[in-house]
């Protein structure tokens, strides 16, 4: 799970780090790509299992990004942080609400399972270890992309210097654009993963997952990749010890105390800047 | 000029004068629905005060809300009378907001965004622990007369006390913070200090209303005193009567709970779908809201919609 949680908390930090928009949506976007997922297993009649429907889902959603990024989004880049927030809530709100009218509020999932793997006497379900593989190859597709090429160096200056970066020729509302059509990706993404690891989706995942995604930002660092997979890592361990020591029920108001924490003591998170 | 002012100052207090004969008229059937508009009313203004004059949008509002709520229902269950327990319970809303706001009112407003939508999650979630079958509260306390008074009163000092945020130093302070937070603070004002108080202020509104509407309904459980919806209706009618004015969310609340309240009967649930569209369309189009296009458009109102 450590590793999906980092997915999602980098499709966050990449918006924030690019456009400053804090996109209270993330969660509402993940349950989307759960769907997706979803549906398409359901009308294949299952023959698109998660590990097919996982490209598809990440395109659906790169795309649904474009469109929201071009139609809404970009009328308030130069507006005040509150306004896109205010305005990303408004997307979520409306795309949860659609999802529990139009599917209706029961839970459902994948009947997918793959065998699983017996070493000594841990037991390892091969999904849930796929499903952390595949996080891993995305999160280094991407780190690489980050790192590497040509649009992925461009997004980081953006980030760093809007307006230098359009002075050194970088157009800065189509990395923009790019930018929040990758994040809402990757949330798509986690959504297909998700459908992997936890065989119940619904209209209102996204309200827990949100503020989640947040903590984890916030605590590797908003805007930081690494510190994004690492935080996913930090708070995958702890939902876990919670199951175990205390209440996997009480996991929630852990992430808070923690978030509470980090803005108390180093608001910048473990890897952020400045 | 006198006319004026007699006839600005007598139509409040027609309005009041009505609704509070309503209950002994023919339209008594009215009082459950004008309470329902009273305590969005109270839950609108209290999000305005942080949200609208202070610009730090709260996105777990109803947090002060459910956890004033539970508290006054602990409390009627150790039998402390039901009048005493709605100020501890609105006491109680204020400390949270304390805990809350000392570390994230000091960054940026994007992180007290964060912290107030998880920390609504995540009190939900302790309610829902400690008290996973609710609350009922003992038999007997039932009042609608009563509590339909109550949150009437409340509706109006929620709205007095906007309104003289309004007029005062305090308000100029906080609008001052919302335009521009570093400006406010290089020009002397106690950022932190007029942050924290517009912050005890609206939670103390929103607490108080949870205990009166806890007694009303004589029951509380953790997913409906902290629904998300409470937040999203909140916000959505703050925003689309007008962020930051007086008669806004008295405005929004009345329009949208109407609407709501259509829609409810025929398709429950789509409301929400179009609350959604709500907010976007007005931060798109008319981000100063209704009141806000009235006020641009008839500058002579501009005295009277506050």
């Amino acid at each position: 799970m450590g590793g999906v949680y980092g997915l999602l908390a980098m499709g966050l930090g990449i918006i924030f780090g690019v456009m400053k928009i804090v996109n209270v949506a993330h969660g509402e976007f993940v349950m989307l790509g759960a769907y997706a997922s979803f549906w398409l297993f359901y009308f294949s009649s299952g023959f698109i299992n998660p590990f097919l429907s996982l490209p598809i889902s990440i395109l659906i959603g790169f795309l649904i990004g474009l469109i929201i990024y071009k139609f809404i989004v970009q009328r308030t880049i130069k507006a005040p942080e509150l306004t896109s927030l205010l305005l990303m809530f408004g997307i979520g709100i409306f795309a949860a609400n659609s999802a529990l009218y139009f599917w209706r509020s029961e839970y459902r999932g994948i009947p997918f399972t793959l065998p699983s793997l017996s070493i000594g006497i841990a037991t390892i379900p091969l999904v849930r270890l796929s499903a952390l593989i595949l996080a891993l190859i995305i999160t280094s597709l991407f780190y690489l992309l980050f790192t590497k090429s040509y649009i992925g160096k461009a997004i980081r200056a953006v980030a760093q210097d809007r307006n230098a970066a359009a002075l050194m020729g970088i157009n800065p509302i189509h990395i923009s654009m790019l930018a929040f059509g990758l994040g809402i990706a990757l949330a798509f993404g986690v959504g297909s993963l998700i459908t992997m690891i936890i065989p119940a989706i619904h209209p209102y995942m996204g309200a827990s997952l949100g503020p989640l995604s947040f903590c984890i930002a916030v605590l590797g660092g908003l805007g930081s990749e690494k510190g994004a997979f690492i935080g996913g890592l930090i708070i995958g361990l702890i939902e876990s010890m919670a199951g175990l020591f205390i209440e996997a029920s009480l996991a929630p108001a852990i992430y808070f105390i923690i978030l509470v924490v980090v803005l108390l003591v180093k608001p910048s998170g473990l890897f952020g800047r400045g | 000029m006198e006319t004026k002012k007699i006839v600005s100052y007598s139509i409040p207090i027609i309005f009041v004068a009505l609704l509070s004969v309503i209950p002994f008229t023919q339209m008594g059937s009215l009082v459950p629905i004008l309470y329902e508009l009273f305590l969005w009313i109270v839950l609108v203004q209290s999000f305005n005060i942080i949200s609208g004059y202070t610009g730090y949008v709260s996105f777990g509002h109803v947090a002060f809300f459910g956890t004033a709520a539970t508290i006054v229902a602990s409390m009627v269950g150790f039998g402390i009378p039901i009048f005493l327990s709605i100020p501890i319970g609105g006491i109680g809303a204020v400390l949270l907001a304390v805990v809350i706001g000392y570390p994230t009112l000091k960054l940026h407003g994007a992180y007290f965004a964060i912290a107030m939508l998880s920390i609504s999650e995540a009190m939900a979630v302790l309610v829902l622990y400690l008290y996973p079958y609710g609350i009922t509260l003992p038999p007997g306390l039932y009042d609608p007369l009563m509590t339909y008074y109550l949150m009437f009163a409340l509706a109006i000092v929620a709205t007095v006390v906007t309104y003289l945020i309004d007029k005062s130093k305090f308000g100029l302070a906080l609008i001052s913070i919302r335009e521009d937070e570093d400006a406010a603070s290089a020009t002397g004002v106690d950022v932190f200090k007029f942050k924290i108080m517009a912050f005890m202020i609206s939670a103390l509104l929103a607490g108080l209303a949870g205990g009166i509407a806890v007694w009303r309904a004589t029951y509380t459980e953790a997913a409906g005193a902290y629904g998300v919806e409470k937040t999203i209706e909140m916000i959505a009618m703050c925003m689309f009567g007008g962020a930051g004015t007086v008669t806004g969310p008295i405005f929004g609340a009345t329009v949208l709970y109407a609407l709501e309240y259509i829609l409810w009967v025929r398709l429950p649930f789509l409301h929400l779908i179009i609350f959604g569209v709500l907010i976007v369309a007005t931060v798109l189009f008319i981000p100063k809201g209704v009141i806000g296009v009235i006020r641009k458009k008839f500058p002579k109102l501009r005295k009277v919609l506050r």
